[in-house]
């Protein structure tokens, strides 16, 4: 029998406790350090992130072509969650930058929105995990119609529809 | 081997182990979404547990290698150290197995090489210092 097998017969105990306390421990300190740093994985995203909460989530997908029509008429808020730097250079006109991290943290002013006005939210890339984590927390929240657009702004810009830029809120 | 030369030994692995661990670390709690995305590549969690791996790995890896440099709890630290590297072999293998064309994300979280059998081998030799740490810190306590 090995030196390794003897001691764990007689320590398994104290062995397992220890192990477990690392483990619990690591994991605490990793999820409330994550709070306070500035790119940390926030709360409500690992809450989002539990198995089973997906189902929950009623956000519909809408194209391109078809968010360009509804753009023109006007009844709809679109929501840019890319960082603010990419956002002021140049984004869809009049959309309302909710930059994906700020989000998590501090909702406060997205949150005098009106709850019942449509919100189409993109990121830059095409099927975006960060935008579809933002949906389920915007509906959440209590915001009943919630679109993403499903190309990104990657898309909206192949397409040369309209953009603005240069100032910021 | 003689137990001045285990001392030695197990003093050596123990430093070198708690470094690199640390080491390791530190890049993956900079950059925790980033380092979540390295671990959905790997296709063994979904996309919410790897955020949970990625709140959670790292510091775990901290402070099994801060115990280690420390000296404290000396036989549970060597295990987790060797469960770690055993986990971060099999991860490896298995994505090489499938064919993943992604990157290891072990010390860096970007620009780091894509995983091949040269990673294999490393974590390899990882993980037989890793049981040869434990064999040796099991002996010492005896």
């Amino acid at each position: 029998m090995s030196p390794s097998s003897l001691i764990f017969k007689n320590n398994t105990w104290k062995i397992g406790v220890r192990l477990t306390i690392m483990s619990l421990g690591s994991l605490l300190i990793g999820f409330l350090a994550n709070q306070f740093l500035n790119r940390g994985i926030h709360w409500k995203i690992l809450l989002l992130s539990l198995p089973g909460t997906s189902e929950q989530t009623k956000w519909h997908y809408v194209s391109t072509d078809s968010a360009f029509s509804i753009f023109l008429q006007q009844e709809v808020l679109f929501v840019d969650i890319r960082n603010r730097e990419d956002f002021e250079i140049d984004h869809i006109p009049n959309a309302f930058s909710l930059p994906f991290f700020s989000y998590f943290n501090n909702s406060e002013q997205f949150h005098q929105q009106n709850r019942d006005a449509t919100f189409i939210l993109y990121d830059l890339e095409r099927n975006s995990k960060d935008v579809r984590l933002v949906a389920r927390q915007v509906i959440k929240d209590k915001f009943s119609s919630v679109y993403i657009l499903r190309g990104g702004f990657v898309e909206w810009l192949d397409r040369t529809y309209p953009v603005e830029g240069g100032h910021f809120e | 081997m003689n137990r001045a030369w285990q001392k030695w030994l197990i003093i050596v692995l123990r430093l070198g182990f708690g470094s690199l661990l640390i080491f390791a670390s530190i890049d993956k709690i900079q950059h925790p979404h980033t380092f979540a995305e390295l671990v959905e590549n790997y296709r063994v969690l979904g996309e919410g547990l790897s955020r949970w791996v990625a709140v959670w790995i790292p510091y775990l890896e901290a402070l099994t290698g801060l115990l280690l440099i420390l000296f404290i709890w000396k036989e549970a630290t060597v295990v987790m150290n060797c469960l770690l590297m055993l986990i971060f072999l099999i991860l490896v293998s298995q994505a090489y197995v499938r064919g993943l064309d992604i990157r290891c994300g072990c010390f860096f979280v970007e620009g780091e090489s894509t995983i091949g059998l040269l990673k294999i081998l490393e974590n390899l030799l990882y993980a037989g210092l890793a049981f040869l740490l434990v064999e040796l810190t099991m002996r010492g306590v005896k």
